[in-house]
């Protein structure tokens, strides 16, 4: 399945669905954020790749192939596109985020193939 | 389709790599001037810091949203060194690499408090570390406030849950079929850690690991095989794994139950193991 697929198969009952799934892991108390976040949420990489919150949530995302350099992989964006795009790191927030993305259900935790950190962006 | 490769080069050497994908390694961030940062230009993955001693100021005035990670070489003396370098986390994502050394674990919980992303780095611990390493393990799993990934705990946690073949190269930036690092001579070389390479072709290293494995050093009947591919029998063959088959089994154990966990909670509604 592709990353295209997955967007369209991306649909708010998904979402409500992850969100809860996200909520029960949570209140079990025994897992950290980032492996809910980033186990959960890896079938709807980037739901849209304009979304600011889906490329901020990158820190967990595997887009490509390789490691950190490589984790906006298919995207093509350069650091040098994200100021003027709309989806600049200063969207993420200092990694406080992640109240505020259940409602959006969309990538805190992407998964989308094998990679490592430098090839998230 | 092939993969483009990243080229990890000296900023010395950027015109010689315009047009391609790079990780520009740079000593101080004082080096950095108008200069400099006119002549980046291009499909830049991250600012790679060495030396991180000196003061940030340049790398926020000539590179808002570029990705840095810096070195945190004495994980025990510099510490306060991930103080000075938070103020960048407002503006881009920052990861603090640390070295596989006594002591690691503190600066790891440190920089993940601080809310940066973490690479450990380095191979074949002693037992100590190993011990360590799973403690690591654990805050990396367990703890709650944990929002940052800490490679390579979570990039192979990844791949267990996923059951994805990425391997501990790819993950760690080491492999030269992704990352290909350029040493400050402009010699497509190994990676630094595996310096005792002997000066094989970089383009055959996969090649002679899996010929190693094949034939039957301690990996060919080894579980994580398919991850790991000898990530921890270099540079020394010799090194044995069990210590770390803890580390990695922590890991996978882990993804098991998340797995389960979810299980308990329902059947997704798009028809996965979620």
């Amino acid at each position: 399945m592709d990353i295209d697929t997955r967007h369209e198969e991306n649909s708010p009952d998904l979402e409500r669905d992850q969100v809860s799934r996200r909520d029960f892991l949570t209140g079990l108390g025994k897992w950290s954020k980032v492996v809910i976040g980033a186990a959960l949420f890896g079938g709807s990489l980037l739901a849209s790749r304009n979304d600011a919150d889906a490329y901020g949530a990158a820190w967990a995302n595997r887009g490509g192939g390789g490691g950190w350099v490589n984790r906006y992989g298919g995207g093509g964006t350069a650091w040098g596109n994200h100021g003027g795009g709309g989806t600049a790191w200063g969207n993420h927030g200092g990694g406080g985020a992640w109240a505020n993305r259940g409602g959006g259900g969309t990538a805190w935790g992407n998964h989308g193939g094998g990679t490592g950190w430098v090839n998230r962006y | 389709m092939p993969e483009r490769l990243t080229y990890d080069i000296p900023i010395a050497l950027t015109a010689v790599y315009r047009g391609e994908r790079t990780i520009i390694r740079i000593y101080d961030p004082a080096e950095i001037d108008d200069k400099i940062s006119s002549g980046l230009a291009g499909d830049i993955a991250c600012l790679r810091i060495l030396s991180p001693d000196g003061v940030i100021d340049p790398l926020r005035r000539h590179f808002p949203g570029l990705p840095v990670e810096f070195e945190l070489h004495d994980p025990c003396k510099k510490l306060p060194l991930l103080y000075r370098y938070a103020p960048l986390l407002s503006d881009r994502p920052v990861r603090v690499s640390i070295p596989l050394l006594p002591g690691f674990g503190s600066a790891v919980k440190l920089a993940a408090s601080l809310n940066f992303a973490v690479k450990v780095c380095g191979g074949q611990p002693d037992q100590p570390l190993v011990e360590e390493m799973l403690r690591i393990a654990d805050y990396y799993l367990r703890r709650p406030a944990v929002t940052e990934p800490i490679d390579f705990f979570h990039s192979l946690f990844l791949a267990f849950y996923h059951h994805d073949p990425v391997t501990l190269w790819a993950i760690q930036d080491e492999d030269p079929a992704v990352v290909r690092y350029v040493d400050d001579h402009g010699n497509e070389a190994l990676h630094p850690r595996l310096s005792g390479g002997g000066g094989k072709p970089v383009t055959r290293f996969m090649e002679e690991l899996a010929d190693d494995i094949a034939s039957g050093n301690e990996c060919a009947g080894c579980e994580f095989v398919v991850n790991c591919h000898g990530y921890f029998k270099r540079p020394r063959k010799e090194y044995r794994c069990d210590g770390i088959r803890e580390v990695l089994r922590t890991l996978k154990d882990a993804a098991g139950e998340l797995r389960r966990d979810l299980a308990s909670f329902g059947p997704s509604p798009a028809g996965d193991s979620r």
